[in-house]
C-alpha cells in the first residue's frame, strides 16, 4: 500500500515540479545568453545598457527561482501533508484501507525524493547559468572526493546526520499540523509549538556540542567532530522516532475531521 | 442475516458539547437503514466515527466483528456530505486510485455509469460542475462491492431529478448482502427504500426499528412520524 501511496504522491508532485524545473532551466538559459550578449557589446553602446538591464532582471528571476524551488521542495511537502490529510481531501485519504503510519512514511519519503531532485536541479542549472560553473563543479567534485578518501565513515556519518536533521524538521512540521487539526484549527498554537520546538532543539544541540567538547580529552579536531556527528545522529534518530510516534498517534487515535 | 455493525455506549463530545451520547446499536447486513434526525442531531458524527474519521470519546464500534481501522475501511464505502475528489485529478486518475486501493472496486460498473451520464473520463475533476462532482463521488462509492455503505446526506441540496438518479443508483448498485446507512432529513424521498429506521435527537437514540413495523404501530408514515417527533 505504501508503494501505491507513493505512486499517486509522485504523480501529484511531478505535475508541479516538472513545469517549475523547466521554467527554472529557461531562466538559467536566458541568464547565460544575456551574459554572453552583454560581454560581446561595446560598453558605451545603448544595446549594452539595455542588455545589462535585461541581465539584471533575468538574474533576479533566476535568484527567486532558486529560492522558490528550494522553499517549495520543503514547504510544498508540508502543505501537501496538511491538505491531503486534514482538509476535504482527508475524507478520501483517511478512509483508505491503509495504516496511518503509511501516510506519514509516504509524505516523508516523497519529501526526501523531491528535495534531493530539486538540489540536483539547482546544481545542474547552475552549470547552465554561469559560464564559470565548470570550476565550481570540479571544485565540488574534488572536495567530495578528498572528503570520501580521507574519511569515508565520516562522510557517511555526515550524510546520515543531515538526512536525519531534515527528517526531524519535516516530522516536526507534520506533528504541528496534526496538533492544529486536533485542536480544531488553532494556527497560533501550531506556530507557538513549532517555534518552541525549534528553540528547544537549538538549545539541546548547543548543549550536546558543549558536552562533547568538554569531555574530549584528545584535542584531536577530527575525532571530536566524529563524536559530535555520532551524538547528533543518536539525538536526531530519537527525535525522529518520537515525532513519528506522536504524529501517528494523532492521525490514528485523535483524527478530528469535523 | 448477520450482525454487521455494533456500537456500545458510543459517545462523542466536541469540547463541552455532546454530539452523541451512549448510542447502543446492532445493525444487520442486507438492509437499507435510514439514519434520520434534524440538523445537528449527531448523524454525521456517527457516520464519521464508523468510517474512522472521528475517534469516539467513549464507547466502541465493531464492524464485522473488528474495531474501526484499516481492515474495516476495506469493507466500508463512505460518501461524505462534501466533495473530496482532488481537483488536480482527471476522472480517469480517480478511477485508477480506487482500483489501486480498493480490491472490491468494479471499474467496469463505474465506467458504464459515467458514460451513461456523458462524463468523459479524460476530463479534469476541476472542470466538472458541482452536481457532476457529487455524482462521480456517488458512482465511485456505489461501484464498490462493499459490506457497508455509509451515505451522508446523499440527496441534500440536489434537484428532484438528481434525487431520483441518486436513489436509483444506490438501489441498483449496492451489494444485496451489504447494508446501506443513509443519513438524511429529507425522509419523503427515501422512505420507500428503507428497511430500518434510526432516529436520533440531540445525540440520543430516539427510535430504532423496522420501517414497516413502525408504520404499522404508529399508524403513520415515517415522514409524518419524523415531523411529529421533531416538531419545533
Amino acid at each position: 500500500m505504501l508503494g501505491k501511496l507513493l505512486k499517486h504522491e509522485t504523480k501529484y508532485f511531478a505535475q508541479r515540479f516538472i513545469p517549475f524545473y523547466i521554467a527554472y532551466a529557461i531562466s538559467a538559459i536566458l541568464l547565460r545568453l544575456s551574459s554572453i550578449f552583454v560581454q560581446s557589446q561595446d560598453a558605451n553602446s545603448t544595446s549594452y545598457v539595455i542588455a545589462n538591464i535585461f541581465l539584471v532582471l533575468v538574474s533576479i528571476l533566476y535568484g527567486f527561482g532558486t529560492a522558490g524551488l528550494m522553499l517549495f521542495a520543503i514547504f510544498g511537502n508540508v502543505s501537501r501533508f496538511h491538505k491531503n490529510l486534514f482538509t476535504d481531501e482527508g475524507y478520501l485519504m483517511n478512509t483508505l484501507p491503509v495504516p496511518s503510519y503509511n501516510h506519514i512514511l509516504c509524505k516523508l519519503i516523497s519529501g526526501f525524493i523531491w528535495y534531493i531532485i530539486s538540489c540536483g536541479v539547482v546544481y545542474g542549472v547552475m552549470f547552465i547559468a554561469d559560464s564559470g560553473s565548470e570550476d565550481i563543479f570540479s571544485l565540488l567534485l574534488k572536495q567530495l572526493t578528498s572528503m570520501i578518501s580521507e574519511s569515508p565513515l565520516g562522510t557517511i556519518a555526515m550524510l546520515v546526520c543531515s538526512a536525519l536533521t531534515y527528517a526531524a524538521f519535516l516530522l516536526l512540521c507534520y506533528m504541528c499540523e496534526g496538533i492544529t487539526s486536533k485542536s480544531g484549527g488553532r494556527k497560533v498554537l501550531t506556530a507557538v509549538i513549532l517555534i518552541g520546538c525549534i528553540v528547544v532543539n537549538a538549545i539541546i544541540s548547543t548543549v550536546l556540542t558543549a558536552i562533547v567538547l568538554t569531555n574530549s580529552d584528545t584535542g584531536n579536531i577530527s575525532s571530536n567532530n566524529m563524536t559530535m556527528i555520532v551524538s547528533k545522529i543518536i539525538y536526531y534518530a530519537i527525535v525522529c522516532v518520537g515525532l513519528f510516534f506522536i504524529t501517528n498517534n494523532i492521525i490514528k487515535n485523535h483524527l478530528n475531521l469535523e | 442475516m448477520s450482525e454487521l455493525l455494533k456500537s456500545f455506549n458510543l459517545s462523542k463530545s466536541y469540547g463541552k458539547k455532546e454530539a452523541l451520547c451512549g448510542l447502543n446499536l446492532t445493525l444487520e447486513s442486507g438492509k437499507i437503514i435510514g439514519l434520520l434526525g434534524p440538523n445537528g442531531s449527531g448523524k454525521t458524527t456517527f457516520i464519521k466515527m464508523v468510517s474512522g474519521l472521528l475517534t469516539p470519546t467513549k464507547g466502541e464500534i465493531l464492524i464485522d466483528g473488528k474495531e474501526v481501522g484499516a481492515q474495516t475501511k476495506a469493507i466500508v464505502s463512505y460518501l461524505p456530505e462534501r466533495t473530496y475528489i482532488p481537483d488536480w485529478m482527471h476522472v480517469n486518475d480517480i478511477l485508477n486510485f480506487f482500483c489501486d486501493f480498493y480490491a472490491d472496486f468494479r471499474r467496469d460498473v463505474a465506467e458504464a455509469m459515467l458514460s451513461k451520464l456523458n462524463i468523459d473520463t479524460s476530463q479534469k475533476v476541476k472542470t466538472l460542475s458541482k452536481g457532476n462532482k457529487e455524482k462521480v463521488q456517488l458512482i465511485l462509492v456505489m461501484s464498490r462491492n462493499a459490506k457497508l455503505y455509509l451515505l451522508d446526506e446523499p440527496i441534500a441540496g440536489v434537484d428532484p431529478a438528481a434525487r431520483d438518479y441518486i436513489l436509483d443508483t444506490i438501489i441498483t448498485n449496492y451489494n444485496p448482502e451489504a447494508s446501506v446507512i443513509i443519513s438524511t432529513h429529507l425522509i419523503q424521498d427515501i422512505e420507500r427504500v428503507l428497511d430500518d429506521v434510526i432516529m436520533i435527537q440531540n445525540g440520543h437514540l430516539k427510535l430504532f426499528g423496522s420501517a414497516d413495523q413502525i408504520r404499522e404501530e404508529k399508524g403513520m408514515s415515517i415522514d409524518e412520524l419524523f415531523r411529529e417527533v421533531f416538531r419545533c
